[in-house]
């Protein structure tokens, strides 16, 4: 199996990974709403896919996940993903409508749209400054936005990122804005394949 | 009356009052098999329609709908079920990035389902009920009392079937 060989040393080198990446989306997220946003520090999750829904709050709220793939020197997808309440108060100070509701017919697709753009220049600076950092080169797919469970969406990644495997590595990163009521998170989900290529880039052989 | 909890490539029996449910079905397919007259059922959360294609984490058998199925057949037989009386029900085999399209090209969702069908026809079980494809993530829960399985789906309802 790819993950083997991995030592707290690899699983420190993808956190510092999530940190300057998640670090870019949240400048270029706090430029658009002129807000501070801070960052958590970024979760490394290698266990198992049971696991690693198991740990979930709420594995069944429902939320609205801005989905990408990159395809290129490494492989995988990205995730932004909004909590309901989240995507509402975010896009009430976008559009500043004070009762913006993205489950209102009225305001779907609009709101929705909206949550791609935004998904789209959080997981382009991410992946951009990522790029930059490890010298690999990659494209990013058009986004569009599910709503569904956070666990149906997360197991999916999981499984794009290997149909053989029954691990799981998610980079992990949650987005902070003044009022916790913005928050968002960022999943990377590079396929198993690619952690190879990746360590090789940093210089550290599995 | 205990909720029992599968995860992802597992399977388990169940009798009443015990319900069984597992979460976050996408491409993966949920399947129940039970004997409607001796209240025996059985769930397996299967990810993958064969077992010859991945072999490389060691075979887990509820993790395949070509070993899931007869095994958990089996194991509704050892409990005592009666096989003329055992019929399945079948959720999930969406294909939720469909959107995102081009090389995914594994179709693993609709896969799973066809592999799953035939699987069961193989081994004569009838299929009385499913909520399968689309896009959306389903939720399922199965009550061996009343032989209902509960079907949540974020964007289309909850519906029993």
């Amino acid at each position: 199996m790819v993950f083997d060989h991995i030592t707290q040393f690899h699983l420190d080198a993808l956190k510092e990974i999530g940190n300057i990446g998640a670090g870019h989306a949240a400048t270029a997220l706090s430029e658009i709403l002129n807000k501070k946003i801070t960052i958590s520090i970024p979760n490394v999750r290698l266990e198992t896919i049971n696991q690693i829904i198991n740990e979930i709050e709420g594995p069944e709220s429902i939320v609205y996940s801005v989905c990408q793939y990159f395809s290129g020197d490494i492989n995988g997808c990205i995730f932004i993903v909004f909590h309901k309440l989240a995507a509402n108060h975010f896009l009430r100070s976008l559009f500043n409508i004070a009762d913006f509701d993205i489950s209102n017919p009225k305001y779907q697709s609009d709101g929705k749209s909206a949550l791609s753009e935004f998904g789209n220049i959080l997981s382009g600076n991410y992946l951009a400054s990522f790029s930059d950092m490890v010298g690999l080169r990659f494209s990013l797919s058009a986004p569009i936005v599910i709503m569904d469970m956070i666990s149906t969406i997360i197991t999916e990644g999981l499984l794009m990122a290997s149909v053989e495997s029954d691990h799981g590595l998610i980079i992990d990163t949650i987005l902070h804005g003044e009022k916790s009521q913005v928050d968002s998170e960022i999943l990377f989900l590079p396929t198993h394949k690619s952690f190879h290529t990746i360590f090789s880039a940093l210089g550290l052989n599995l | 009356m205990s909720e029992k909890r599968i995860g992802i490539a597992e399977l388990d029996t169940v009798t009443p009052p015990d319900s069984i449910k597992t979460i976050g079905l996408g491409s993966c397919v949920g399947i129940v098999l039970y004997d409607h007259v001796k209240k025996i059922g059985g769930m397996a959360h299967i990810m993958l329609p064969e077992s010859n294609i991945h072999i490389s984490d060691g075979i887990k058998v509820a993790k395949f709908a070509d070993t899931a199925i007869p095994y958990l057949y089996k194991k509704l037989l050892a409990k005592g079920a009666t096989a003329k009386n055992i019929y399945a029900k079948i959720a999930g085999g969406a294909e939720m990035f469909t959107v995102l399209g081009q090389n995914t090209g594994l179709r693993v969702g609709p896969r799973n389902v066809e592999m799953t069908k035939k699987i069961l026809k193989d081994l004569n079980i009838p299929l009385v009920a499913e909520s399968v494809g689309g896009s959306c993530g389903r939720t399922i829960e199965f009550f061996p009392e009343s032989g209902v399985l509960k079907v949540r789906m974020v964007t289309k309802g909850d519906e029993e079937i």
